[in-house]
């Protein structure tokens, strides 16, 4: 039995809601407050410049009416699923051998290393890949320099540039999680699966990889969340040739000021990430274990 | 021996994955000391011209001043809420609380544009003008959930022990919270205000929605860009860096020498 | 008339579908060492919160020095309590730990830090006071805690499972000095334990309680020779029940009907009805062996030796009876020459070490 909580009073007390009621208040009226707004302005229309309250689901039929609308859906979904599939894949082996091959003490540089350039701000990563990816840039003249290729590749301003772009940020964040679902796993659970006869590619079948799937679902749900919703990396990098849909919330807001539009369409994003929450929620626990 | 190639192709593997996820960097800062006019090979030589061109640039400098006033105030906004929250929440008996974490937590779950996107409209209906105050509230909304998740997990049973004892000894509520949780707790506090100035100093597209004159520097940067390669981009972009590796760099100090002590 | 330190009337505290305190009425004489015996769930932690103002009872009143705390915060209450886990403030110095208390009471630093010394001096970790709590030992790390919880001079301290942490040696040897540090300050200490040798060690009054009621309560040898109920008798120290049933009363005795014969054994404090489940109950060192009738002895039958226990100064040992399949008497036979597992063993007791109590369950 333990004592209880702080000095029980039969009275009730307000103190405690002094201690929350700032952090609640706030998030109400700038989290919640707004998303309603923008709800109740996804169904208004924009007539000239004004906004008027007409209550109707036109903007959300644009959606299905408009092909660009619909093609930038299209777009977000198979670049996002690309990024996520490709970062897996090459942040997994990279997380496992920091995890097993390097050793213990050098584990956290080589990790904190991996993740350095995480830290640049995503507008100037995003510059750096147009600088490795130019007509004129580092690849393209070293590809001509040893003679791969006669004329230099159009990299940038191509749904690749905006992969390669993407891929660089997530498998820097996959092998953090990845690494650190690694690395709490017992070394027994090898020794036993090992001692029972299983060799080096059965023993990561059948057991490292079920158990590091949580890792990576939370990695890969991460990076679909942040994926589907940037601005800047298909901006910069893609170019004007193929939207996404961030960029078409954007020109909705940037050079038409139609918000009623961009509210529609940036609901129908966030539909999209919920459905993809929930398909991924019996792995992500948010809670404090 | 037997285990050579095994070695071998884990080496080869985890060089390549460095020399990919720090190429972009790498000719960033390269190239920040062009001697030339555009930032890409050949390398003609090096100089700080155009970090001194960084420097006399007025809006830059002035965005960069902003940014860091940004970032300030609205971590340690974003701590004293998240500190203040987590407190109530893991120390009293509230009704809810389930819910009420769950409100706390859930703009991890949506995506800046759409935090950003909300406060634009809302603002704009209510007549309240783009500034770096609306910019600031944002970050804070997108900072909180983190600095409340950070400290309520590491809110202990011990430590409310702790709290009692003081309480027992006749410490006031608010002595507690000073003089006992806070100390307690300031690792967490000191980690949840750097990782939350790193996330604003970086922060774009909240600040591009809800600034207009006075911008923050990834917002500066971006209307940069529009002029195309320049080695002046890359030697604000490596300040900008530099910066954020110093916070990384302070942070890890500190979990680390926390992590020695325990 | 003397003063009671603590006087708790009908307290009753329920959490969601368990009884933690039924209707417990409690005195605690002021400058005495107090003990709260029993098992874990028995109620024992909850009374302590309760006295020092951690918890409010659903009902009932608490009274420390006379005046009514039942509602009152802990700070403003005149206990301290020194908890399971220390609770030391692990950012703060030894030194700013102890003089805590003082420097919430709005005492001068110089003042705070000459008594902080003294109480450790006392606690006998003088010259510790710049270090940081995590430079500590456990068994110093409870001292500490007990010179920060006796600064203050609290009138009543309260001491929940202070020792539970520490291993037996260090275990017994803060007992001792527990009781000599209280005998020093003359504070009343309420000590919670579920650790029955501890209890008798340090003691001068032991309170039993389980399932939220209190069981028995008086000076340790009280308790352990003349138990109040069957189960004070069985968490008290060893003990064999023999049952049976009340067959007459008469004013000061009755006479039992048991499966090793009739007796008669004075009835203690309790009434009993004819016809009453009742247990004797017979420490193991009061068994008396061999073929010893005699006046003020009553017969228990025998048994064959099971299992032997060698405990240095004597062996147990545990008898199958022979009359009496559920009667597994525990004995206490001697260091060398007894007898061996395997051979009968006639029982007596004497009249006044045998106790007759209610049966329980």
């Amino acid at each position: 039995m333990k004592m209880a909580g702080g000095a029980q009073s039969r009275r009730i007390d307000l103190g405690p809601w002094a201690f929350v009621a700032p952090a609640l208040l706030w998030t109400l009226a700038f989290f919640v407050v707004p998303f309603l707004v923008m709800v109740v302005v996804s169904l208004w229309e924009r007539v000239g410049t004004k906004l008027v309250a007409s209550w109707t689901f036109a903007n959300y039929l644009k959606f299905f009416e408009r092909g660009h609308f619909f093609e930038a859906m299209i777009n977000s979904l198979e670049v996002t699923a690309i990024v996520t599939l490709l970062s897996i894949l090459l942040a997994y082996p990279f997380a496992w051998i920091i995890a097993e091959k390097v050793p213990q003490r050098w584990q956290r540089i080589a990790l904190v290393l991996a993740i350095l350039p995480f830290w640049t701000s995503y507008v100037v990563r995003s510059y750096s890949w147009l600088l490795v990816l130019a007509n004129n840039g580092v690849v393209n003249q070293a590809l001509l320099g040893i003679g791969l290729v006669d004329e230099p590749l159009d990299l940038a301003n191509s749904r690749t540039a905006t992969v390669i772009g993407f891929v660089h940020f997530f498998v820097m964040l996959l092998t953090l999680t990845i690494y650190a679902n690694l690395v709490q796993l017992s070394p027994n659970y090898r020794k036993a699966a090992a001692d029972l006869g299983a060799g080096p590619f059965r023993i990561f079948w059948h057991v490292i990889l079920p158990l590091t799937l949580p890792g990576i679902m939370v990695g890969a749900f991460l990076t679909f969340v942040l994926c589907i919703g940037d601005y800047i990396t298909p901006q910069v990098l893609g170019g004007n040739n193929e939207l996404l849909m961030p960029q078409v919330i954007m020109l909705q807001i940037g050079r038409r000021a139609d918000f009623p539009t961009a509210s529609a369409l940036a609901i129908l994003l966030m539909i999209v990430v919920t459905v993809a929450y929930l398909g991924f929620a019996r792995w992500i626990r948010l809670e404090r274990a | 021996m037997r285990k050579t190639w095994p070695m071998v192709l884990s080496i080869l593997y985890a060089s390549a994955i460095y020399c990919f996820i720090f190429l972009p960097v790498a000719v960033l800062v390269l190239f920040s000391f062009q001697d030339g006019r555009f930032p890409i090979p050949p390398l003609k030589g090096l100089s700080l011209r155009w970090y001194e061109a960084v420097w006399n640039d007025s809006r830059l400098v002035e965005a960069l001043v902003n940014s860091v006033t940004v970032a300030v105030g609205s971590s340690l906004v974003a701590v004293l809420l998240g500190f203040l929250s987590a407190y109530g929440l893991a120390r009293f008996a509230l009704p809810a609380k389930g819910l009420q974490r769950a409100l706390l937590t859930a703009p991890l779950t949506v995506s800046y544009l759409i935090i950003g996107m909300g406060l634009l409209i809302t603002f704009n209906t209510l007549g309240v003008p783009k500034s770096l105050l609306a910019a600031g509230i944002g970050h804070v909304v997108i900072n909180l959930p983190l600095c409340f998740a950070i400290i309520y997990s590491q809110m202990s049973d011990h430590q409310a022990n702790i709290e009692r004892a003081a309480r027992d000894l006749g410490a006031a509520e608010w002595q507690v919270v000073t003089l006992i949780t806070a100390p307690m707790l300031w690792p967490a506090l000191f980690a949840s205000f750097f990782l939350s100035m790193t996330f604003s100093w970086d922060e774009f597209i909240i600040s591009f929605l809800l600034t207009r004159f006075d911008v923050t520097l990834p917002v500066e940067i971006w209307s940069l860009l529009r002029s195309g390669l320049n080695p002046k981009t890359n030697a604000v972009g490596s300040v900008v860096f530099a910066i954020s590796i110093v916070l990384v760099f302070l942070l890890e100090l500190v979990v680390l020498r926390n992590r020695r002590r325990s | 008339m003397t003063t009671l330190a603590v006087d708790a009337r009908n307290i009753t505290h329920r959490y969601s579908g368990f009884t933690a305190l039924d209707n417990v009425s409690l005195t605690v004489p002021t400058g005495a060492y107090t003990v709260f015996l029993g098992p874990s769930g028995s109620g024992k932690t909850t009374l302590l919160s309760v006295i020092g103002g951690f918890l409010v009872p659903q009902s009932g009143e608490v009274l420390i020095n006379g005046r009514d705390m039942t509602e009152v915060a802990p700070a403003k209450r005149p206990t301290t309590t020194v908890f399971q886990d220390y609770a030391l403030f692990p950012h703060m110095t030894i030194g700013a730990n102890v003089a805590f208390g003082l420097r919430m009471r709005g005492v001068g630093s110089a003042e705070r830090k000459n008594k902080a010394k003294r109480m450790l001096d006392l606690v006998g970790l003088g010259g510790a006071d710049g270090k940081k709590p995590h430079e500590l030992s456990g068994g110093q790390r409870q001292r500490v805690a007990l010179a920060r919880a006796l600064a203050v001079d609290p009138s009543v301290l309260l001491l929940d499972e202070p020792l539970g942490a520490l291993d037996l040696k260090l275990r017994r040897q803060m007992q001792a000095e527990l009781k000599s540090i209280q005998r020093e300050v003359g504070t009343s200490f309420i000590h919670v334990t579920h650790d029955q040798e501890e209890a008798m060690a340090i003691g001068d009054t032991i309170v039993v309680m389980n399932h939220g009621r209190i069981e028995d309560s008086g000076s340790p040898e009280r308790i352990y020779l003349k138990p109040a109920t069957h189960f004070a008798a069985g968490f008290m120290g060893q003990s064999s029940f023999l049952k049976g049933k009340v067959r007459d009363v008469s004013a000061g005795s009755v006479v039992l009907e048991t499966p090793c014969g009739a007796f008669a054994l004075p009835s203690g404090p309790a009434a009993y009805k004819p016809g009453e489940a009742v247990v004797v109950s017979v420490r193991p060192e009061h068994f008396v062996t061999g073929e010893i009738a005699g006046d003020g002895m009553i017969a228990l039958g025998a048994g064959r030796l099971r299992t032997m226990t060698f405990a240095g100064t004597h062996h147990l040992g545990e008898l199958d009876h022979e009359a009496c399949a559920a009667f597994r008497p525990v004995v206490q036979l001697p260091q060398s020459g007894g007898p061996g597992i395997g051979d009968t063993v006639r029982l007596w007791a004497r009249v006044e070490d045998a106790v007759v109590l209610k049966a329980e369950g």
